[in-house]
């Protein structure tokens, strides 16, 4: 057969046997000097013989210690450069394919023209194998005792792998293999591809009837279709016949022949072929696993890849939280420079012009000693100024509330697996906590709990206390926190108060107390709901009044009176009865409340919904529909959620004014959160927070793969707040311990 | 011994020419799988079906395109060594085959007779080769010689 090749044309082979006879010289002269890498310089000498491109690439590949990687990356650079080159190209030049693209690329010519080199060429530097690769050969030591294990099995297979073999290269229209197949048999010890199962050859050879029987169906259809254009019925029903079933006998077996023959001749073709025919699809079936083997690896490196990237965004964003840090704390400084005058470098000036008349005066000796001594009085003054203006006027309280957010805004907690565990705070609390709230993922957390009036804060990134906030003198019920260091809380003790968490953490340059901007005090009774938009905010109690406070001035502007809610309305109610007596805790009167702007939504003890104008102080509208006290609220651009003691929670149409989903739990709610994905419930004396898809309208179950759940359960443990933004998820529980979901 | 022996291709395999429409299919096939990332046996499919074929540029991207394959499984890179052999010893490069079933040689153990077969058939296409690529050279140089000498005795004539 080679002198098939050499007969085709002989111009060809001139050349070839020129090339061939060239570098068996060269590598004879080369193979003095070492002969391990023989390969590599007739490679080289042949190549380099070939003016092109690749000269450069080449030598950096090949002198460049040749090492596998090396070169893959400069061939990989030159391709890049190559694609960039074409894209371009590829607009003036629409001709011109796009080089080394198997989507364009037809043919092999196609594949390798480049411009300034050859096809040839091009080729042999893009298979070229580097010898360090080329030695890098898998060991085939462990693959002897497999094939040793099922020798019986083997040689059943060996002879019908031959008529495989032998049946599926006839069909591909090669020459007669009988005498190919033979020698097959007598060359017993080949171990190539011997630990994968089949070879890639075998791999092929199985799919080649596949591929005949896909374009033998495509006829069929094409067939079928003109048949159908042409309207014939008796077309359509012998087509129905051939499409019986979706497996058919392999070719030349009927079935119904052989049941009825007596010949052995054909019973026999018949159990061959059908052999045949098995031992393609247990090929077939072996290529699908490893297939599905090489995936799984893929998607193992993959997911190890994810976790690399992973780990770098959580690297990058801590470092993002220790330059926030710092930049608000810079803007801190120039913050109080700038409203206390206290400019150095206009200082600076000042005493300048100051010390230029001392030194007519004293001369040169004092003028050091004079200097210092100005600047002393000069800031020993504004000093003074700073502590009697004080740090809690209206002035610096505007200037918190006005202070611009964060730049950066942490999204790690998107990329970890809906419901996953992202940390687990053991112990924040001794009691069960009552209401938390977090500025940002991975930020800071304030946590209250009950009988305890301290506010605990946390770094929720190194799970790590910080600070306390201490003013309050009863536990406290609600809190808020916005991402400017800012927390406003709600206690039992009826008092609101404004902190600026900054100054807790900064531990021991500000006294307790003066964590405290502001002390809202006008309320007669706790506090159970509050909301800020960040220029107002409203609390509503357990008096039976929602005030409204200016959080510049920190006066209360307005005062909404809820007296006309009926108190013993639901106390008839047997069940909310014993309820509230087994409950120590009174039924909030305000159970929820959210305003923006001008506009507040309350859910109140007599389970009504009240949207209130707060311009003219009056209700706009009320929302009937829960029987039971609401105890949670929440609304965004379009709807109003509200969770109530009735255990359901309701969806309300802001425009409509109607209701718009609704849904119920085994439990009473006590906490809801929402984004514009997720509703979050908090039900009462329950393990786990339930999901809720706002977009699917479904409940979403078993989200949480925490392990741990069970465990939380038996110790009936339950969550007793939660806070949600930006899928990250806090759930405080009754234990003291805070988990950190990602959702 | 071995029953995985038949699942190794013998040269003449990689003769007969596969339909078109048949090569097509092998092609989309990897496209479909997204080119470069397609999985093995695919590319591995085309890659065969393009050395199978008469055309020599199809018979290198072919070779291409297995070399790929060995680049990027290890396990199959035994084997790949001996496809690449063929391939290459199909289109004429010589060089190159012995180059890979040299290193696949240096690796089997002897009794691999189906490897060493292979080699026998490389290294003794080679020494023909040469001795014809020795003997046209030596034919080029006689003539060049005869025709120098032509001229000299011409000019000398003069």
């Amino acid at each position: 057969m080679s002198n098939d090749t050499l007969s085709t044309t002989t111009f060809n082979n001139f050349a070839k046997s020129l090339s061939t006879t060239a570098s068996v010289l060269l590598a004879a002269s080369n193979s003095d000097n070492n002969n391990n890498n023989g390969g590599t310089s007739i490679a080289e000498s042949v190549i380099l013989s070939y003016k092109s491109p690749y000269q450069a690439i080449l030598k950096e590949a090949l002198t460049s210690d040749t090492t596998a990687t090396s070169a893959e990356s400069a061939l990989i650079n030159y391709r890049k450069n190559q694609l960039n080159n074409n894209e371009n190209n590829h607009k003036k030049n629409k001709n011109n394919n796009s080089f080394q693209n198997l989507y364009v690329a037809k043919n092999g010519k196609d594949y390798f023209k480049v411009k300034g080199s050859n096809v040839k060429s091009s080729f042999k530097v893009l298979s070229y194998i580097s010898d360090e690769l080329l030695e890098d050969l898998p060991s085939n030591s462990s693959s002897g005792s497999e094939s040793e294990r099922k020798p019986r099995k083997g040689n059943n297979k060996l002879s019908l792998q031959n008529k495989v073999t032998a049946d599926v290269t006839k069909h591909a229209g090669a020459k007669a293999l009988s005498d190919q197949v033979v020698p097959h048999n007598k060359q017993g010890s080949s171990k190539l591809g011997e630990t994968n199962g089949p070879t890639l050859f075998q791999g092929f050879n199985a799919s080649i009837p596949l591929i005949k029987k896909s374009i033998q169906d495509n006829n069929i259809k094409l067939l079928k279709n003109k048949g159908q254009k042409e309207g014939s019925a008796k077309e359509d029903s012998h087509n129905d016949d051939d499409d019986d079933g979706e497996f058919i006998l392999p070719e030349g077996v009927n079935i119904d022949v052989l049941k009825k023959t007596y010949s052995l001749k054909l019973l026999k073709d018949g159990e061959a072929s059908i052999y045949t025919n098995l031992d393609l699809l247990e090929i077939q079936k072996k290529i699908a696993a490893s297939e599905i083997n090489e995936l799984d690896l893929k998607i193992k490196q993959l997911n190890s890849m994810r976790n690399l990237v992973f780990q770098r965004v959580a690297k990058i964003e801590q470092y993002e939280v220790f330059l926030e840090k710092h930049l608000s704390g810079i803007e801190d400084r120039i913050d109080m420079i700038e409203e206390y005058n206290l400019n150095e470098d206009e200082m600076e000036s000042q005493l300048n012009g100051l010390s230029t008349e001392s030194e007519r005066k004293e001369g040169d000796v004092s003028n050091s000693m004079a200097h210092e001594k100005l600047a002393n009085e000069v800031k020993n003054q504004q000093k003074k100024n700073i502590t009697t203006t004080g740090l809690l006027d209206e002035q610096s309280l505007t200037h918190h509330l006005k202070r611009d957010k964060r730049k950066t805004l942490p999204t790690l907690q998107n990329y970890y697996g809906q419901g996953s565990l992202i940390q687990r705070y053991d112990k924040v609390c001794k009691t069960p906590t009552t209401a938390i709230d977090f500025d940002v993922p991975f930020g800071t957390m304030c946590i209250a709990a009950e009988t305890n009036p301290e506010i605990k804060l946390w770094d929720l990134n190194k799970n790590k206390y910080i600070g306390e906030l201490k003013g309050h003198l009863a536990s406290t019920t609600c809190m808020q926190m916005d991402s400017r260091d800012i927390l406003i809380t709600g206690s039992k003790d009826a008092t609101l108060k404004l902190w600026n968490i900054k100054r807790a953490l900064d531990g021991g340059s500000y006294e307790p107390d003066e964590c405290c901007l502001h002390t809202f005090d006008s309320h007669i009774d706790e506090i159970t709901a509050l909301s800020s938009d960040g220029e107002s905010l409203l609390s509503g109690s357990q008096d039976r009044t929602i005030r409204q406070w200016d959080l510049v001035t920190g006066k209360c502007i307005q005062t909404l009176d809820l007296n006309f809610i009926r108190r013993e309305k639901y106390r008839s109610n047997a069940n909310s009865m014993t309820a509230s007596m087994l409950l120590t805790k009174d039924i909030p009167a305000v159970g929820g409340l959210q305003v923006f702007d001008a506009a507040l939504a309350t859910g109140t003890k007599d389970g009504i919904v009240r949207l209130w104008d707060l311009r003219s102080g009056s209700v706009v509208r009320m929302l009937e529909g829960h029987t039971n006290a609401i105890t949670a609220l929440k609304f965004d651009s379009a709807q109003l959620i509200t969770g109530s003691m009735d255990r359901t929670v309701r969806v309300w149409d802001l425009r409509m004014g109607n209701l718009y989903d609704y849904f119920a739990y085994e439990s009473s709610v006590t906490g809801l959160q929402i984004d514009m994905n997720k509703i979050i419930v908090n039900l009462e004396s329950c393990s786990q927070v339930a999901v809720y898809d706002r977009q699917s309208k479904s409940k979403i179950e078993h989200i949480f793969n925490d392990e741990n759940s069970d465990e939380l359960f038996e110790r009936n443990d339950y969550v007793g707040c939660i806070s949600y933004k930006d899928g990250y998820l806090l759930s405080g529980y009754a234990s003291g311990t805070v988990n950190a979901w990602a959702i | 011994m071995s029953e995985r022996l038949a699942y190794l291709p013998t040269l003449e395999d990689a003769y007969g020419e596969l339909p078109p429409a048949q090569l097509e299919i092998l092609r989309q096939q990897v496209l479909s799988e997204g080119g470069d990332i397609a999985s093995i046996q695919s590319r591995f499919n085309y890659a065969w079906g393009l050395i199978k074929s008469n055309d020599v540029d199809n018979q290198r991207l072919g070779v291409k395109l297995l070399s790929d394959v060995y680049k990027e499984a290890p396990k199959r890179r035994r084997e790949c060594l001996y496809y690449l052999t063929i391939g290459c010893y199909k289109m004429g490069e010589y060089t190159m085959a012995k180059r890979y079933i040299d290193a696949l040689a240096e690796r089997e153990s002897s009794h691999n007779t189906q490897v060493f077969a292979l080699k026998k058939m490389v290294e003794s296409k080679i020494a023909s080769q040469s001795l014809k690529g020795l003997a046209l050279v030596s034919v080029v140089i006689g003539a060049a010689a005869y025709g120098i000498n032509v001229y000299m005795r011409g000019s000398k004539k003069r």
